[in-house]
Order: structure tokens, then sequence, then C-alpha cells
């Protein structure tokens, strides 16, 4: 008898649109088995909640249509991944240590999850909490490594990227998922940026240096990475919605008219037949603006979100690969500023190895998103085990983790009592 | 010295920088040109390299027929070309009629360009003549005030009401007259450049002549002479050569002057004896209350000739609000107030700007102390027009 595949979802509550990704985990991947998107209808701005209503309206209605687009699998989802970014979110480091007491005296899966765990013993404030981290560099008996697993040697550590998120606000979001008809299922949040760099970036390009921005309506997540490793990560609450209504003040024009020459490409088609201007409706009748005005407005808040961000990264080293994704991808003279003020080439960061039923994926704002669905099951494989999962395999893995655990706790117990 | 740059904006701008080449020091400066006029820019002999075409995209070279937004427009296009053109420029003087057209039109750009390129800039502009009419005045005056004077460094603004001031004879035709005041503000333009950035005798820079008209309207005039070190009564001569300045407005405006700037630039046998000497004479027609700035400069290029410049400056008195009178009382409750003249006069409704739109009522951005909600071609002050 066949096993019924493990569905695992990641949702996107961003602040134009609400996205929601079903996925069907295999053996080393995800494929996609059904999608659901709604507006946003201004209940996100600058990637926080701003109407639970209005924001649980939108959800719902991505849910329907990604429970219908997958045949009704949505709700057996054993795992969400839930993106987070915006104010509520703050990137740390911290430096975790394990020593290598085995007989073989090799680095095992043991050791570079203790590593990880003492990683996370980093100062956390009052109402914040631990949701991700990322490995940035390990080194073996001080020496650096790219993947220590299977070395031999008798120290092992881990430079780890720690993201803690404010707990009212991960609330928000967390009640929003769970007032849907997801309660049952592992909620995860998982920070944006590391989901756009598991969504777009190559190992090659992760390993010769990456700068990844990913250029949303609210809000612009960045992440260097180098050597495997990401160096830093971090997000900006200026997104293409500023750019939106920086026209609308400078123009004179509703922010809604402004908004849809993005979203419907009307700016960009203008740009590639070289228009001079261009006829914008506004509450008066229709207008002839310049599109040197257009324009003006635009690169100046462009440059500014880029120039805001480079104070901020660190230079990776080595030859940086730029990538640039989200909505803000699509408006190619972004792509222009980014590499004037980064001075890197710079290409845009699309989905390239979805597979599955829902496959129309190719556009930068899914880049996010689709890191999530990996993400989802990756953790998966983590936490439950290689699938699909029986009884059997399960057992299996528990006394595994038994096998691995009890040495620990026999020293904890020992040091405890010991006098 | 090829950092030192004169910008001639708009027709008149261009005009004059045209006329500098062929004066004595233009050879250490860069001319350029910027208008949406490829006649006025082709008559103003510069070479082609240094002309900018503004606007030549959706104005095809014609000119935006005195309209001061379109003028705007044009300028704004070119952005990036005038920052390029200005690379490396240590020091920058501005000529430009204003009152109408490209010239009133680009100089919130050419602000705006300059600083952000940190670029010392002195804007050298005229005001149109009464008989041109009060509306080209009155644009002419906005310009200054709303997007010169609150930005710029230093502005020079001289009248060109001054020609019927001034000491000229009636028997000058009106094409002479008019030459002789090009003459002189190109003469004053390159004095200027050099006493700025090489005052090797006496120094009085920029930021001397900035702190003095930083962020204030005044009305300025501007005489020059020249003489032969070795003449008798050198100082004297000069002098005279000077008030009678078609531009200066005579010994009247020396005297009512708030603040005089005085430059005196020779060759290299100039010593500065020889500027105590002049600037001490001259002194004497000044009010005794008046700021005297004063510098003194030497180069081969200035020959054996001696040059005088003097720019004086008179601030606009600030208008003071009229006392509230005792007479005027608040309506009682309930109580239609009495009728009366004061009925008539209905104040402004205040209302404030919305600079942040849809950000309004939301968490504000702030980084490093700046409000990343308000557009940032506010915040950076650079001239948007909303088109037609």
């Amino acid at each position: 008898m066949a096993k019924a595949p493990v569905i695992v979802t990641a949702i996107e509550i961003g602040t134009s649109q609400i996205n929601v990704l079903v996925g069907a985990v295999t053996n080393d991947s995800v494929s996609v088995v059904g999608r659901g998107s709604a507006p946003a209808a201004d209940a996100v701005i600058k990637g926080d909640i701003r109407n639970m209503e209005a924001a649980g309206k939108a959800l719902d209605q991505a849910l329907s249509q990604a429970d219908d687009s997958c045949g009704n699998m949505l709700l057996r989802s054993q795992i969400v991944t839930l993106l987070v970014s915006g104010g509520g979110v703050i990137c740390t480091r911290g430096i975790g240590t394990a020593a290598i007491r085995n007989a073989g005296g090799v680095v095992g899966e043991y050791e570079m999850r203790e590593a990880r765990e003492n990683a996370q013993v980093v100062e956390v404030l009052n109402d914040w909490k631990i949701i991700n981290s990322d490995d940035i560099c390990w080194r073996l008996d001080g020496r650096m490594v790219g993947n220590p697993y299977n070395q031999r040697g008798r120290k092992l550590e881990v430079e780890a990227l720690i993201v803690q998120g404010h707990i009212p606000r991960l609330d928000n979001f967390v009640n929003l998922v769970r007032s849907s008809e997801l309660e049952n299922a592992k909620l995860y949040p998982v920070y944006s940026p590391i989901c756009a760099k598991e969504g777009v970036a190559t190992e090659r390009e992760l390993v010769d240096g990456a700068l990844l921005i990913d250029l949303g309506a609210g809000c612009a997540d960045y992440l260097t990475a180098h050597a495997g490793g990401i160096l830093e990560a971090g997000t900006l609450q200026i997104g293409f919605d500023h750019v939106a209504n920086d026209l609308a003040i400078g123009l004179g024009l509703p922010f809604a008219a402004c908004r849809k020459l993005f979203e419907n490409g009307t700016l960009k088609s203008a740009l590639e037949q070289n228009l001079s201007v261009l006829n914008v409706a506004g509450a008066m009748g229709t207008r002839q603006i310049p599109m040197s005005q257009i324009e003006t407005i635009v690169d100046a808040r462009l440059r500014e979100i880029f120039e805001e961000i480079r104070k901020k990264v660190p230079s990776p080293g080595g030859q940086v690969n730029g990538i640039l994704t989200g909505g803000g991808a699509l408006y190619s003279p972004a792509l222009e500023m980014f590499t004037k003020v980064f001075g890197i080439p710079c290409r845009v960061g699309t989905v390239a190895d979805a597979s599955g039923s829902v496959t129309n994926l190719n556009s930068p704002r899914y880049s996010a998103i689709w890191g999530a669905l990996k993400v989802a099951a990756s953790y998966h494989r983590s936490f439950i085990g290689s699938c699909p999962a029986g009884v059997f395999e399960n057992m299996i893995e528990g006394m595994n983790n038994i096998g691995l655990y009890l040495p620990r706790l026999i020293d904890k117990l020992w040091k405890a009592f010991k006098f | 010295m090829k950092n030192l740059t004169v910008l001639g904006v708009g027709s008149a701008g261009c005009r004059i920088t045209g006329i500098l080449q062929s004066m004595p020091g233009a050879e250490n400066l860069r001319l350029l040109g910027f208008d949406c006029d490829a006649e006025a820019l082709r008559n103003s002999g510069l070479p082609e390299e240094n002309l900018l075409l503004a606007g030549v995209k959706w104005r095809q070279g014609r000119g935006c027929g005195g309209r001061i937004n379109e003028g705007k427009t044009a300028a704004a296009a070119e952005r990036e070309s005038l920052s390029r053109l200005l690379e490396g420029t240590r020091l920058l003087i501005v000529l430009s009629g204003l009152g109408r057209g490209f010239g009133s039109g680009a100089m919130s750009v050419v602000q705006s360009v300059t600083s952000r390129m940190k670029i010392p800039t002195v804007f050298l502009v005229t005001t149109p003549f009464i008989f041109e009419g009060v509306p080209r005045c009155r644009l002419a005056e906005k310009t200054i005030k709303g997007d010169l004077t609150p930005l710029a460094g230093a502005v020079v603004t001289i009248p060109n009401d001054l020609l019927f001031n001034s000491t000229l004879q009636a028997t000058v035709s009106h094409e002479d007259a008019f030459a002789m005041a090009d003459r002189v503000l190109a003469q004053s333009a390159i004095a200027l450049a050099v006493t700025l950035c090489s005052g090797n005798r006496l120094a009085a820079d920029y930021d001397t002549l900035s702190a003095l008209l930083c962020r204030k309207y005044a009305v300025c005039t501007i005489g020059h002479a020249a003489i032969d070190p070795d003449e008798p009564e050198r100082d004297r001569k000069l002098i005279e050569k000077l008030l009678d300045s078609p531009m200066l407005g005579g010994s009247s405006s020396l005297k009512q002057a708030d603040a005089v700037f005085m430059a005196l630039n020779g060759g290299e046998n100039l010593a500065l004896v020889d500027a105590r000497s002049v600037f001490e004479n001259l002194q004497k027609y000044a009010a005794s209350e008046s700021e005297i700035l004063v510098g003194a400069g030497a180069d081969s290029s200035w020959g054996k000739e001696m040059q005088l410049v003097v720019i004086t400056v008179k601030f606009e008195q600030s208008e003071q609000p009229d006392p509230v009178s005792d007479n005027v009382t608040a309506p009682k409750r309930g109580r239609k107030k009495r009728s009366g003249a004061d009925d008539e006069f209905q104040p402004d409704l205040f209302s404030q700007s919305n600079q942040l739109g849809i950000m309004e009522g939301t968490n504000p951005v702030i980084v490093d102390g700046v409000n990343l909600d308000v557009p940032t071609f506010m915040r950076k002050q650079i001239p948007v027009g909303n088109g037609e």
C-alpha cells in the first residue's frame, strides 16, 4: 500500500499579498502541489500586521485557494513555516562549542547538534525569543572548515547567526494562522531573508560570496553569505510601497494608481519603449507625467534603500554575487541601481528548482515562500526523520535518538550528584 | 586651475559666459553653458563639449517658451549629465538671468546638484527690469527666496534696473549699455572665481562670502574697474572708474550697504601695500558700521593690469508682524460678533501638509535620526514637477 505523502505548508503574510504554498515531501526534495494567494488589502504595512480582521480574511482566502488547488490536502499539513520579517526581528551571533568524545574522535551529527545548541545560549531580552539559527562558520581544533562532518578532531566550534523575534509581534502572525484551520500543524516562524536565500541562491554563490536583497512591498530583507555561511542578515522596513508613496506625494496622484504602475508593468513597458511622458489617471482626470520626473522620484528612493543596506552589511569578500529578488526585482532600473550602489554584478533571483503540479513560480515574488517550503521540508526530515516514515521507522529513529542523548544525560546526572 | 568653473544657465547666463572667453583670467576657468534652447547655446560661442542641452528628448532644443515649470522639468531630466559636467569642480560660479524660462526653472536643480556634490557655489543672478512687468519680477524674487536663498551658500542678486540708475551718459545706446552690463558681470565672475580660490595676497575665501550671504535675501550691486598700476594717482583713478561702473549704483550704494566685498587682483608684482592703499581709500565711501570683506590675489594671467571688483550687499529688512489691535474682541459664546470691517477678512485655513501619505499613522522608520517614511525627494530637496 502506498504511503500517503507528507504535506508541509509555507505561509507568507506580506504587505502586498498573502501567499500559501503546499508541498509534498519526498526523500530529498519537496514538490509543490498547491498554491493560493490573496491581496493583503492594507492589512499589513511595512511587514507588520495593521488590521487582524482584514489579514485574517485575506489569509482565509489564500488558504482556501491553496486547499482547492492541492485537492484538499492542506489540512493534512504536518509542518507549517511562517515567513517573518519587519521590525520585530533582530539578528545576533552566538558561538557554540562541543567536545568530540566518541571513540573514533570523529565529528558526527550529535557533536554538530550540540555545538549548534550551545551557540544559541545568547542573551535574549524579555519578550523576545530565538526563532531560527543558521551556521556562519565551523572550526575544528581552531582550524576553519567548511563541513566538519566525519572529520577527526577534539574540539568543534560553530559560529551561528541567531534570529530573535519579538514575542507579541510573532504571536500576531502565529495567532492569525492558528485561527485558520491549521491549528493542529506544527508551526515554525522562519526569518524571511534566510528563506529567500534557500529559495534562489546557489551553492556556488553562497561559497564565493553573495549579497541577496529581497525587495518587497513593505520591507527590504538583506543577507550576505560567504564560504557557505551567512555573515549578516537584517531587514529595512522600507519597500516598494514607499516608492509608490513617494510618487503619489510628489506627483499628486492616488497611491493606488502609483502602486498599479508597478504591479501591472505599466512603468516597466514605458521604460522599455523609451516613452517621454506617461498618461496616468488621477483624481481630476488623466495627466501627462514626464517620465524624467517619475524616474527622479523612484531613483532617489531606490538609491536610498540600497545605500542604507550598504551601511549595514560587511563586504562578503571574494568574488561577490549580487542577487535581487522579491517583487521589486521586476522593476529593471532597480537592478541597475543595485549594481551602481554596490559596485557588483547582480542578477534577478528567481525560483529555478521547483517541481510538482504547480510550477509557475517563476516570478521573483515567490523566492522567499519557495525557500520557506524547502525549510519546512528540511524541518520535517530533521525532526521527524526520513520520510515517508511508518511506525517502525519512527521507532528505530527514536532508539537512535536515545543512543545520541543518553551519554549526555548520564554526564549531567553525574555532575549533579557528584557532590 | 581648470577646476574653477563658470556655468551660464539660460540664454542670459550663456551669453555672459560666452563673453567671458575673451577676457583676461578666463584661461584659468572652465566655461560651461546649460540651456534648453539649442540656438542660445550655439550663439554663446562656447565649445560644444562644454554645452549641455536640457530636455532634448521632449523639447527638441526649442526652448521652454518662458515657462518656468517646463524649464524646471527640462533641467531635472539632465541631473546626471550636469553632475558629470561639474565633476572635479573646486568652485562654481553660476550666472543666470531670472524672471522667466530656463534660467529661473533650472536654479533649484543646479542648486540641488551642487549641494549633493558639495561644490562651493556662488549664484550670480540678475532680476528683470521693472518695465518687464510685475509678474516677471515676482517670479524672479520667488526663485531667489524660494529655491536659492534657503539652501544655497551664496547668492548675489543684481537688479538690472541698476543700469538706469547708473552714471552712464545719455548718449550711450541701449545695446552698448546692455553690453557694458554684461561685461561687468562677466569680469566680476572672473574676479570672484579667482579671488575666492587664490587670494594669495589676502585671503577672502568662499566660506567668508557664504557666511555673509547664506540664507539671507540681499540686493547687491557690482562694480568693476581696471588700471595700469604704474599710472599716476592710481588709487584715485581706480576708485573713480569703479564708481562709474554701470552696475554699481554709484557711491550711494557703498554708503547704504550693510556689507561690502572688495577684491583686488593683479600681476605677479601686486604687493600687499597696493591692496591696502586701495582698500583704505575705498572704505571711506562705505558706512562705518558696514561689514567689510577684502581679498587680493596675484597671478601672471592678469598681466600688468590691476583689477578691482566690489560687491555691495544690502539685506532685505525682515517684515515685522502688525501688533494685535486692542480693539479686536472675541465674540461671546452664543452671541453674534458685531459686524464690522474685520468680518471681510478671512484668514487662511490652517492645514498641515501631508508629507507621509499612506505612511501617516504608522510606526515611523527612523534610521540615524532621519524619518525614512518622508519621501526621499523631499528630504533631499530634489525638485520635481507634477506634469500637466
